[in-house]
């Protein structure tokens, strides 16, 4: 919940006095989360070349008054800002959203959005039903890669090829992939949901956990601190134009 | 005419903190025509060694050699490989994607740039090897039996012809008889196209009456290779690696422990009953 709140509040943001707020909040959280610094960096390195990307086309694209020039590229002032600004950002997401996978697990992750979300249950919105849908889409993810790879691999031994060739081919060749791959997926949800029904599983009404999710005074304090600094944010962005 | 595997190892996700060692320095020659059984306990490496043989996997160290070419090394291109290493997968029934059991049957073999009558015949002729009548040809693959459908996958790969057919546990999840057919119409297979064949399992009284050499795995190594009644012997020290050597076997040992005079080498039930009861006079 946090995540989604900080990660939105980077992009209401437009300006550097914005990051302020956003850096100390965030060192603050990866303090608290006691998650190795080495850690983080090394999740850094995997989007080094996006982050690259990034800023060379930002530096490159943005138009504005040109700083320096050489053949058709040219260098302004703007382009050099936003392309700070962009990497700065994604950065920040980055770090943001790496804390969230590290220190949460995907049960605590959806429990967490069950509670946060509870009060939208007054309306009717099956908070429960959803969250129960996300942990179960997030348990299935480890287990198609590994499907998908293993179809793909039979179907190599068949002779299938999934590289060369146009993309009408290519696209083609994905038919022998998808075919088996989704009536497996198919095959999976249906075997799921009669373990479900034959254990008596009957939706959110009622429903105990075997570890519930408990605030305790510290959460609160969290949710506090997260209110606030969203309000900061909002409130940079109102005023400061 | 053979594969050689020299010195194989592989990991999987080197380098990283969820590194598996499966394989570990493998050494293997597999000849031409030979029927060997490929056994082991769940996770001693023997999908990924035969995933090796047809180049799917490439091994961390050492090499693999089809007829004299090394597989990574040389002008064999991998169509060529997969075209005489024939590798069906565990529950190969996953695969089928056609609309049609003899479409699907037809990939393969279409996959090789062979001309479409080429493609028909030798689907036609796989699917009669497999033992599937021509009123299943034009039926949903999805509408089979489990036993069927395996067949129809087995089919599949049979349909290119390879000189190497190397099957995954075949019998996994198939009852007694299915069981027994499966392995049967292999045998069958073999000394009608006089291929080579590599039946992996993990259970000796699959391979017991069919295979001439049993390579027993274990933890990625290679923990016994050699014909079945050397490996029986070993009963025992099969037994701590999680594997059982076939009933007749370990009854005959018995016997024989017991001062009974009998050929401990017998694999076969039927000579096993005969020997038995000449035992007690029947
Ligand atoms: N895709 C993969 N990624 C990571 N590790 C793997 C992968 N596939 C297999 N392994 C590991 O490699 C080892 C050998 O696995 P392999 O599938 O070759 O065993 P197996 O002998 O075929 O077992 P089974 O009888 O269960 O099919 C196991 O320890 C397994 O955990
Ligand atoms: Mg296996």
């Amino acid at each position: 919940m946090g995540t989604l709140i900080f990660l939105v509040s980077l992009f209401i943001t437009k300006n550097y006095i914005g990051y302020i707020p956003a850096l100390i909040f965030l060192a603050a959280v990866v303090k608290i989360s006691k998650v190795p610094f080495k850690f983080i960096v090394k999740g850094m390195k995997a989007i080094v070349f996006l982050l690259s990307l990034s800023v060379l086309c930002n530096l490159f694209l943005t138009p504005g008054e040109p700083l320096v020039s050489f053949w058709k590229l040219s260098i302004s002032r703007e382009g050099i800002k936003t392309a700070v600004f962009m990497a700065i950002r994604l950065t920040f997401l980055i770090i943001g959203s790496s804390i969230m996978t590290l220190t949460t697990t995907p049960n605590q992750l959806t429990d967490g959005l069950e509670k946060g979300l509870g009060f939208m249950k007054v309306i009717k919105v099956p908070v429960h039903e959803i969250a129960m849908m996300m942990s179960i889409a997030l348990r299935f993810i480890p287990i198609l890669t590994e499907e998908t790879d293993k179809i793909m691999k039979a179907q190599m031994a068949r002779g299938a090829d999934f590289e060369s060739g146009n993309i009408i081919k290519k696209i083609k060749s994905l038919i022998p992939l998808l075919v088996p791959l989704f009536i497996s997926a198919f095959r999976r949800a249906n075997d799921l949901a009669m373990a479900m029904e034959a254990r008596g599983y009957r939706g959110g009404d009622g429903r105990t956990k075997m570890k519930p999710l408990k605030y305790h005074g510290n959460d609160a304090v969290a949710y506090i601190i997260l209110l606030l600094y969203l309000a900061v944010i909002i409130a940079l962005r109102v005023l400061i134009k | 005419m053979s594969i050689i595997v020299n010195h194989v190892s592989y990991s999987y996700n080197p380098g990283t903190s969820m590194e598996t060692k499966a394989l570990k320095d493998i050494n293997l020659v597999i000849n031409d025509g030979e029927f060997i059984g490929l056994i082991g306990h769940t996770g001693s490496g023997k999908s990924t060694l035969v995933q090796h043989l047809n180049g799917l996997v490439k091994p961390t160290e050492g090499e693999i050699y089809y007829n004299g070419q090394d597989i990574f090394n040389s002008d064999l291109t991998r169509k060529e490989l997969r075209s005489k290493v024939g590798l069906v997968f565990q529950y190969p029934e996953h695969q089928l994607f056609e609309a049609d059991v003899f479409s699907d049957v037809c990939f393969g073999p279409k996959n090789l740039g062979l001309s479409s009558k080429e493609t028909e015949l030798r689907a036609y002729a796989a699917l009669k090897a497999v033992g599937i009548e021509d009123e299943y040809f034009y039926q949903s693959p999805f509408d089979l039996s489990g036993g069927q459908k395996r067949r129809v996958a087995i089919a599949g790969v049979l349909a290119m012809e390879p000189e190497v057919l190397v099957l995954d546990e075949p019998t996994a999840g198939l009852d007694p008889k299915g069981r027994d057919e499966i392995l049967e119409m292999l045998s069958d297979i073999q000394k009608e196209k006089n291929c080579t064949i590599v039946l992996v399992s993990h259970s000796m009284e699959d391979v017991a009456d069919y295979a001439d050499r049993i390579i027993v795995m274990n933890k990625g190594e290679v923990a016994y290779n050699d014909t079945p009644s050397e490996v029986f012997k070993h009963y025992k020290e099969l037994e701590k690696i999680g594997l059982s050597a076939p009933e007749v076997t370990r009854a005959l040992y018995q016997l024989r422990k017991e001062g009974f005079d009998v050929n401990t080498d017998i694999i076969n039930v039927q000579e096993a009953v005969e020997t038995i009861g000449k035992c007690f006079g029947i």
